[in-house]
């Protein structure tokens, strides 16, 4: 048994505060659904918890046509997939939302929690990274700005300072005929981590496709941009040969282990298999609107 | 067949208002005053002695009350399975309390009790134990090969048991053969998941005498395991029976480590003590033996059986425990009298490994034989194309034909071939089309399979406790309380049973109360196991109630100035025969039987106008007379997704003749529940250990995958091809196994007609699938 400190400032100020003066041993979070498993399991032993929840800023969803999307770190799961705004605009951020746990998991979990754990497993993460999400972090000394692909730095890590904290996700506003999707690959439908997960976004001009992103997760040690599989869907017209190939590239981009969840041979197989469905699913997506 | 007022109802579970509303009844939920808690310090290697342990560290923690280690508690080997006597030579006793030698990772090596759970755990962190880490081997076939390291002394070979079965001469029969073929089948360790954790509170008075609750499937078997591992007699040990269990599976069939420990600690501090195992605790503490069966069959071109063989490799763990037991049913009712064959020969042993100890789970090796048998028939048909369903129907056993089981039966009621008929007619079998014939990426499959018999107890075999006893006592308000052992671990046996009971006296289901009851209160009941509660304990509490019933009568009798023989009980309301006239509700004639002989009243002292005073109660306490069998098949389709190996069933139809179906809603709950199991055998649980050390990684329920309610295909169907089986209550036989022991290779057989290609190792994962599509 060891005694921990709880506080849940209720302004950014407090919370940057908190955590200048205790960062190392101090752990943020929201709804709790990564860190108690694993302060139980003995895997993190912070001293300090800091609750996120009671920050107005972090608990923030705004969405703006011409800005696009302020998500903030503690907004709930359930918040963004009963969200019209988040259905209509960000379809693969929502379908992730809405993968991650149980209904109940899902009322206390975040996406800025789910990024902040640094799980390579995240299923947030690869369908931020396909839109090409920002990352806003603060803290007592500034704030900065880093791309959610560049966020996660190894299994468990991310670029956050002991005295940082992340505020919110920046993702650009959707185009004319652009459109994200977001799969991943369990032994089983519902309440499971990811053995594969692809998070696509394409945006078309006539047939021809103007920009792509393909982010990968459960297959490296950090969720990743497949950057040569994205360029490779740029100028094409999205046709079989088009997406073959880019789920090629995904492949070759991927470096997965072998696991109880998975060989590292179906890993791979599945990469290409999630990327040819989720850049066809968006592709469909985004032809619709 | 008489018309039945209760039997056939869907009535409420007797106890669904309990549990629906926090389970007062569950032992989980057990507290007592002045109660402390335990918690066993598990070794962290598979193989070693132990060379020193230290606890004073642990003992001076404050709050720790008692601390037991290998050298102070009883050293009397036993075996650890409730249905089977502490002396039956067929059983293998190789379990201890605590040992100075470990042989899996996580056995127990001390333990401690505290005043709070917490300071138990850093107890355990204080206690310094000195391992010899011994080789350890975690692979049957590996164990069994010489040099291998031995893990027990009177197990050369590492093999705990060998047996062999068989009639007529096979290889005779071999040569009668158009074609032979031969194929092997393995399947996997995979767990119960009961809700409930094995859990316990034992107590102890100044006289030693012990109290325990405990999350079991039998309070007999566990009052005489307990005793004889303490070395006390029974008489020293109390069971109380639990209301209800959370589960069981076949999951807490034996005595574990929590109960002899928690009673030494108790003894020791003179407190009640509770020990409630983790969910990885219970991961590590029973589970199905792997077995690997190798199949030789031969067949005439017209699928006509003229020999089998089988040989299995039953794995399991440190200790033989259920294994011992669980290898001959295996051998027996899952492969040897399953169909008609004159030349057979089975040949089985069951290995130790350094894994963990294998246990009862319902179909008790069944689902391991009907793997490999009903997998290879499909093989058989598809190569000789030939009709599945006649293929079997061909082979089974028949109606009134002698008991395959035991010659001094007969199957008095047998309805396989009615249940293959009917399941396929309604589930459109002839639609099925060759196998791997669909366009698209994702394949659907059309497969069948069936248990032609079982009943893995109740079957007449020595060594086997199989009696039940009840007492049915008739209360002044007209209700009846039931007495008896049988534990209801979930399966709706509280309810079944009291709709016997009800039938049998006239009232409604309702009107029977399951009675508080402990081993001092009530006769033996075997335990809550092998499909045999409907029909032995059923039978049992008939004849309670019929007892009563008949006391009643009599009682009555004086009343109506009538023969007991021309009244009759009607929705609780004694009468004339056929005869409306006068009726006298149970509840006068209770209370006029027991009311004292004068009452004093304003008009002077009446005489009551029963002479004959006492409590209207009737006891049992008998064996089954018979060894009727259910028959099962079960038809099932699924969608393979060709691309990523995923399987989905999409709907699935059992049907059964299980004779009478006295529960309706409990055996619809039994088949749904059962195919769930059977789905998750098929496609997905495994509990995988470290093939280095030994350790669990499957021990929770995120590594250990269980289908949860969104796999469950969106139709499952029950048809019950009802029969009245004459020796069982109201008609009825057993249900409860074979629903699970059909589905993994219905899901097989489904499969391969959906995709072409045939996977032989369970679970049949999405990367097998791919691997056997050449994809990967």
């Amino acid at each position: 048994m060891h005694a921990i400190t709880y506080d849940a400032p209720r302004s950014l100020e407090q919370a940057l505060a908190l955590l200048r003066q205790n960062g190392p041993a101090a752990r943020v979070f929201c709804g709790g659904t990564d860190i108690i498993i694993q302060m139980r399991a003995g895997v993190r032993r912070p001293e300090h918890l800091i609750d996120a929840k009671g920050i107005p800023e972090l608990r923030k969803l705004s969405f703006d046509a011409k800005k696009g999307l302020c998500l903030g770190a503690a907004v709930s799961c359930i918040e963004i997939f009963e969200s019209a705004l988040m259905r209509q605009h960000y379809p693969g951020l929502t379908e992730a939302a809405h993968l991650i746990g149980s209904l109940q998991i899902q009322a206390r979990a975040s996406v800025g929690g789910n990024l902040c754990n640094g799980s390579p497993a995240a299923d947030s993460t690869p369908a931020l990274i396909a839109l090409g999400a920002v990352a806003r972090i603060a803290s007592a000394r500034g704030e900065r700005k880093v791309p959610v692909d560049q966020f996660v730095t190894a299994p468990g890590r991310t670029v956050l300072e002991p005295d940082e904290l992340l505020v919110e996700v920046h993702v650009p506003a959707p185009v004319n005929h652009s459109a994200d999707a977001y799969l991943r690959f369990i032994p089983r439908n519902e309440m499971d981590i990811a053995v594969v997960g692809v998070g696509a976004a394409v945006t078309l001009e006539g047939e021809r496709c103007v920009a792509a992103r393909i982010g990968l997760g459960a297959v490296a040690p950090t969720p990743l941009l497949a950057d040569a599989a994205s360029k490779a869907l740029v100028g094409s017209k999205l046709d079989a040969r088009a997406i073959e190939r880019a789920a090629e590239l995904a492949v070759s981009a991927s470096s997965p282990i072998d696991d109880m969840r998975g060989t590292a041979e179906f890993r791979r197989h599945l990469v290409g298999v999630l990327t040819r469905r989720a850049v066809g699913l968006a592709v469909e997506r985004a032809r619709a609107c | 067949m008489s018309e039945l007022s209760v039997v056939g109802q869907r009535v409420r579970s007797p106890d669904a208002y309990d549990k629906v509303t926090g389970g007062k009844g569950f032992p989980v939920n057990v507290r007592l005053p002045g109660m402390l808690h335990g918690k066993l310090l598990r070794s962290p290697y598979a193989h070693a002695r132990i060379v020193r342990i230290d606890t004073a560290k642990a003992e001076k923690l404050p709050g720790v009350k008692a601390v037991l280690t290998p050298s102070a508690v009883p050293q009397i080997k036993y075996h650890s399975v409730f249905f089977a006597p502490n002396l039956d030579p067929g059983m293998v006793r190789d379990m201890l309390i605590l040992s100075d030698t470990v042989r899996f990772a996580g056995e127990p090596v001390a333990a401690v009790a505290a005043t709070e759970l917490e300071i138990a755990e850093e107890a355990l962190e204080l206690i310094d134990v000195e391992y010899d880490v011994l080789p350890a081997v975690f692979d049957p076939g590996e164990a069994m090969r010489p040099g291998a390291p031995q893990i027990w002394e009177h197990a050369p070979n590492n093999v705990a048991v060998n047996l062999s079965f068989g009639f007529g001469d096979v290889e005779q029969g071999f040569k009668q053969a158009d074609y032979v073929f031969e194929n092997t089948y393995q399947t996997q360790r995979v767990h119960t998941c009961y809700m409930e954790p094995r859990v316990c509170v034992v107590d102890s008075d100044r006289q030693g005498d012990l109290t325990v609750w405990s999350s079991t499937q039998h309070i007999f078997g566990l009052q005489e395991k307990l005793a004889f591992a303490l070395g006390l007699p029974i008489s020293k040990v109390r069971v109380v029976k639990p209301r209800y269990i959370g589960g069981g599976f076949g999951g807490k069939l034996d005595l574990g480590y929590i109960e002899p420990v928690c009673a030494l600690l108790s003894l020791k501090s003179g407190r009640p003590v509770r020990i409630e195992q983790t969910r990885y605790e219970d991961f590590i503490t029973t589970a199905r033996h792997p077995v690997k069966v190798q199949l030789r069959t031969g067949v005439k071109k017209d699928g006509t059986f003229t020999a089998r063989y089988a040989k299995s490799i039953l794995e399991t763990g440190a200790h033989a425990t259920h294994g011992a037991v669980v290898l001959p049913v295996h051998g027996l009712m899952g492969f040897l009298l399953t169909y008609r064959c004159p030349d057979v020969k089975w040949e089985g042993c069951a290995v130790y490994t350094n894994n963990m100890i294998g246990g009862g789970f319902r179909g008790y090796g069944g689902p391991q034989g009907a793997f490999a048998v009903e997998s290879q028939i499909d093989e058989i048909c598809e190569e000789l194309k030939l009709d599945p369903i006649a293929f079997r129907l061909k082979n089974a056993h028949r109606e009134a034909d002698p008991h395959p089981f035991n010659p001094n039966f007969t199957l008095s009621t047998y309805r396989l071939d009615e249940c293959l008929k009917r399941g396929a007619q309604e589930f459109e079998w002839s639609k099925r089309q060759s196998a791997g014939s669909g366009s698209g990426t994702k394949k659907r499959g059309i497969g069948f399979a069936c248990q032609p018999l079982w009943v893995s107890g109740c079957v007449g075999f020595p060594g086997i406790y199989e009696h039940s006893g009840a007492i049915v006592k008739l209360n002044v308000d007209g209700t009846a309380d039931l007495s008896i052992a049988t534990v209801d671990m979930g399966c709706g046996q509280n309810a079944v049973l009291s709709q016997i009971v009800a039938e049998e006296l006239g009232v409604s289901a309702d009107a029977v109360r399951i009675a508080y009851a402990d081993t001092q209160t009530v006769p033996f009941d075997a335990p809550t196991h092998a499909s045999r509660v409907t029909y032995s304990a059923g039978n049992a509490v008939k004849v309670a109630a019929g007892s009563a019933r008949k006391r009643l009568l009599e009682v009555a009798s004086q009343l109506f100035g009538a023969s007991p023989d021309d009244l009759e009980v009607v929705n609780g309301r004694v009468r004339l025969k056929g005869s409306r006239a006068k009726e006298i509700p149970i509840a006068e004639v209770v209370e006029l039987a027991g009311a004292p002989a004068l009452t004093l009243g304003l008009e002077g002292n009446q005489r009551t106008p029963i002479a004959d005073k006492g409590t209207i109660l009737g006891t049992s306490s008998l064996a089954p007379a018979s060894n009727p069998s259910p028959a099962t098949a079960e038809f099932v389709e699924v969608e393979v997704d060709t691309e990523t190996g995923e399987v989905r069933p999409l709907r699935a139809l059992f049907a059964h003749d299980i004779g009478r179906v006295i529960s309706p809603l409990g055996a619809e709950g039994q088949v749904e529940g059962g195919f769930q199991q059977g789905m998750g055998f098929a496609l997905m649980e495994n509990l995988v250990f470290d093939s280095e050390t030994g350790s669990c990684l499957a021990g929770d329920f995120l590594n250990y995958k269980i289908p949860t309610a969104i796999e469950m295909p969106g139709e499952i169907k029950s048809l019950f091809i009802e029969s009245n089986e004459p020796s069982g209550p109201f008609g009825a036989k057993a249900l409860a196994e074979p629903c699970l022991i059909v589905p993994a290779p219905a899901i097989a057989n489904a499969i391969y007609n959906a995709i072409g290609v045939r996977v032989r190792e369970l679970p049949i994962t999405p990367e097998k699938i791919l691997a056997a599509l050449g994809k990967l």
